[in-house]
């Protein structure tokens, strides 16, 4: 009995010593695992040549607008070079981005062979958006849909032209044109209000608002935001491109007097209502602040009829983008399309928003079953259709495009889902991707990079692949990164050769 | 196995109730204070030698873990801050047997019983992504982190001080131990540190040798003494032999 009384406490003690020495916290140990994708707000931007859909390469970025500071690249580094056409955009922020209070800024392009565009960003809810910039190229000038013409004048001393100069731009395709006219005592200033002595270069643009791409390559974009913060969707009737430069390169932003633009309308133009231009109908003028993104409201342009064409007239008092649009106030949050069908992984594809006023935008929808998508920025009062191309070329009408649900139906018994995984390296070592943007590519010479979507983890499931072909498949991280071409044998693939990912990437995804 | 334990231990309790009927005894109320929280208990003196008794407590208390700082994750220059707040809560209701184990000695009693013990811990902390170059500091996600434990517990524990001895006001302390199988934990994650609930392995392994819930309580008790009772000692008293 005694025994199993000193038993009775030795246990009782030990046990208790035990439990107060020896055991681990449950929590200790624990390192912290951190997404490089600091953010879940993130923008997959591709920049494409509007005319061939081709990727541009060697372009520069910069982003502008009210909520600038708050984007980074997906590797944490303010973006500023989309070196092969790609970049992953990602938002972090103090405050949650809501439709009330959205993120804002714009994404400014420049690239020595395009003009350069501002596409207007709004995030306000977790995502991910897919948007193509589209660029005109000044050598092609889609097709011949854009007009251009560069001058180089000698100032006099007194900084001015030696005489009152005309210049023009005219398209080779369509019928409207543009013309400007600089007064001989005109003296130009830089942004920091220095004037400009010796050389001035002068290249003027105008662009065809009649031509489907050329209006989907509109710098500065349709969809705005004007400089008192208000949402609009503009209907174009003419833009113009007016840039200046000394000899130096420095850019040329005032005027020390106005000088007179003049737009012919293309025929076949219409209104917001559209309804035909007509002699005295009154076009509102804008100007684009490439600093901001957005567009200021200048004036009224009452068109008149010269030579039996339809011209508006207006006073440009600084340089910058000048359109001739019409308006409709937009909501931010628009109407759902809700997607029905049999699709149980992504398969992303380009559709058209046709809206009723004559105006159309090209939006990335999945159409994945259960997938949605909610209209930005979408014109109020307005119906639309959602045009979806080929293999499925439906057409699903859209009663009001600011409120409501659509259910968009499609089916596909041809296209098969594959599953495919993603292996990165750094050297030896295996990298832990964040969540990326994938692309995809068959192996010829006439195909181009496909977004198929988001990759977790490695691994992604699509319906835009087929069995038996060959595929290179992309992804931007820090910089773009893509594999060789394989073929994609199984439904359940796995990518053997490794994706190389560059030296700092490395440090970032290896941690 | 437990089972067994637990009818073993439920078949002498009713014994000991049963053979308690035939004789009125002293029994007493009351409360204590310890490591398992504030709880009511009864006793029951069934003999010189045990004593039987129906103990409880309750437990609900936060506190303030590890504040961690990371630096330089994504940038050069920015950090990573969390502060673990934990939530411990325990219900525990308990029958025992207190037995003296030396005849001579009304100071220490071995407990032996089983517990219904409701416990879970909850771990949440919440992270913060600060870059003061460039102006952030954002909320970076959420950890939490749950462990809970089956809720049948033996328990052996050794008591000090006799509630049942000569006073009607006594205090006692108990130090003793639950015995449990490994808890279960579950640890979720969300937002930018979300992937760190992939580390549950490691969490699952540090709580596995939690096989003991120890405990200390202090006792506050007040006897009930019973009239027939005071003649039995009496009693016993009056034959004891005359040195």
């Amino acid at each position: 009995m005694k025994n199993l009384i000193k038993l009775l406490f030795a246990a009782t003690a030990i046990s208790t010593l035990f439990t107060f020495s020896g055991c681990k916290k449950p929590n200790e140990g624990v390192e912290p695992i951190i997404n490089p994708t600091i953010s879940e707000y993130t923008v997959s931007v591709r920049l494409l040549d509007a005319e061939t859909n081709s990727e541009i390469k060697g372009s520069t970025i910069k982003i502008v607008g009210d909520d600038a500071n708050s984007v980074f690249d997906n590797s944490g580094e303010r973006p500023q070079l989309a070196e092969d056409g790609f970049l992953e955009l990602i938002s972090v922020t103090n405050a949650e981005p809501s439709a009330s209070n959205p993120i804002r800024f714009s994404i400014k392009v420049e690239n020595k062979d395009y003009f350069a565009t501002l596409t207007p960003i709004t995030i306000n809810k977790k995502g991910n958006q897919t948007i193509e910039i589209k660029l005109i190229n000044k050598s092609t000038l889609i097709d011949g849909n854009v007009g251009i013409t560069q001058r180089e004048f000698v100032l006099e001393s007194d900084q001015t032209l030696k005489q009152e100069e005309i210049i023009s731009a005219i398209p080779e395709n369509g019928t409207g044109k543009a013309e400007v006219t600089i007064g001989s005592d005109v003296t130009f200033s830089d942004v920091n209000n220095v004037t400009i002595k010796n050389k001035l270069k002068i290249e003027f643009a105008y662009f065809n608002h009649l031509d489907e791409p050329t209006i989907s390559a509109f710098p500065g974009g349709l969809e705005a935001l004007t400089d008192d913060n208000k949402e609009l969707v503009f209907k174009s009737a003419g833009l113009v491109s007016l840039k200046m430069q000394d000899s130096d390169g420095k850019i040329i932003k005032n005027l020390s007097k106005p000088i007179t633009m003049n737009i012919t309308i293309p025929e076949g133009s219409t209104d917001s209502e559209n309804k035909p231009i007509v002699p005295g109908t009154l076009i509102p003028v804008w100007s684009l602040n490439e600093i901001t993104g957005k567009w200021k409201l200048e004036s009224e342009s009452e068109v008149k009829s010269e030579n039996g064409k339809l011209v508006a007239q207006f006073k440009m008092n600084h340089l910058s983008y000048w359109n001739l649009d019409f308006y409709t106030n937009a909501c931010s949050t628009g109407a759902t399309l809700n997607i029905q069908s049999n699709f149980t992984s992504d398969y992303y594809t380009n559709a058209k928003l046709e809206f009723s006023n004559g105006t159309s935008r090209n939006i990335y929808l999945n159409l994945k079953n259960g997938a949605s998508l909610t209209l930005q920025r979408a014109p109020q009062g307005l119906s639309g259709k959602l045009i979806l191309p080929e293999p499925f070329n439906t057409i699903t009408p859209i009663n009001s495009l600011c409120s409501g649900t659509t259910t968009v139906s499609v089916n596909s018994t041809s296209l098969q889902s594959i599953k495919v995984s993603i292996i990165g390296k750094c050297g030896t070592k295996e990298v832990k991707w964040p969540t990326l943007s994938v692309y995809a590519k068959a192996n010829n010479a006439s195909s181009k990079w496909e977004y198929v979507g988001q990759m977790v983890n490695g691994n992604f499931e699509t319906y835009k692949l087929k069995l038996g072909n060959e595929y290179q498949f992309g992804t931007w991280y820090n910089k773009w990164i893509q594999s060789d071409p394989v073929k994609v044998t199984e439904t359940n693939y796995k990518i053997t050769k490794s994706l190389e990912v560059n030296s700092k990437a490395c440090g970032l995804l290896t941690k | 196995m437990r089972k067994k334990i637990l009818l073993l231990f439920l078949s002498v309790l009713a014994n000991s109730i049963l053979s308690a009927q035939y004789k009125q005894k002293d029994s007493y109320l009351g409360i204590n204070l310890g490591t398992n929280g504030l709880g009511i208990q009864y006793g029951y003196t069934l003999n010189p030698r045990i004593n039987l008794r129906l103990s409880s407590s309750y437990l609900s208390t936060d506190y303030s873990d590890d504040f961690i700082e990371r630096k330089n994750l994504i940038q050069t220059g920015d950090f990573l801050m969390n502060n673990w707040n934990i939530n411990v809560s325990s219900v525990s209701i308990g029958t025992l047997i207190d037995i003296k184990p030396f005849i001579n000695s009304e100071f220490v009693r071995v407990s032996l019983g089983v517990f219904y013990n409701s416990f879970t811990a909850n771990y949440n902390s919440n992270y913060s992504y600060s870059d003061i170059k460039k102006g952030l500091n954002f909320d970076a996600g959420t950890l939490k982190l749950n462990v809970t434990t089956t809720p049948i517990k033996p328990y052996i524990g050794i008591l000090l001080g006799t509630p049942s001895d000569s006073k009607r006001v006594n205090f006692s302390i108990e130090m003793g131990t639950m015995f449990q199988q490994s808890p279960n934990a579950r640890f979720t994650g969300e937002g930018m540190v979300g992937p760190t609930a992939s580390q549950e392995p490691l969490v699952q392994k540090n709580v596995s040798n939690y096989n003991f819930y120890p405990s200390l309580s202090f006792q506050l008790n007040y006897r009930f003494k019973c009239a027939n009772n005071t003649e039995s000692k009496k009693e016993q008293t009056q034959t004891q032999p005359q040195p």
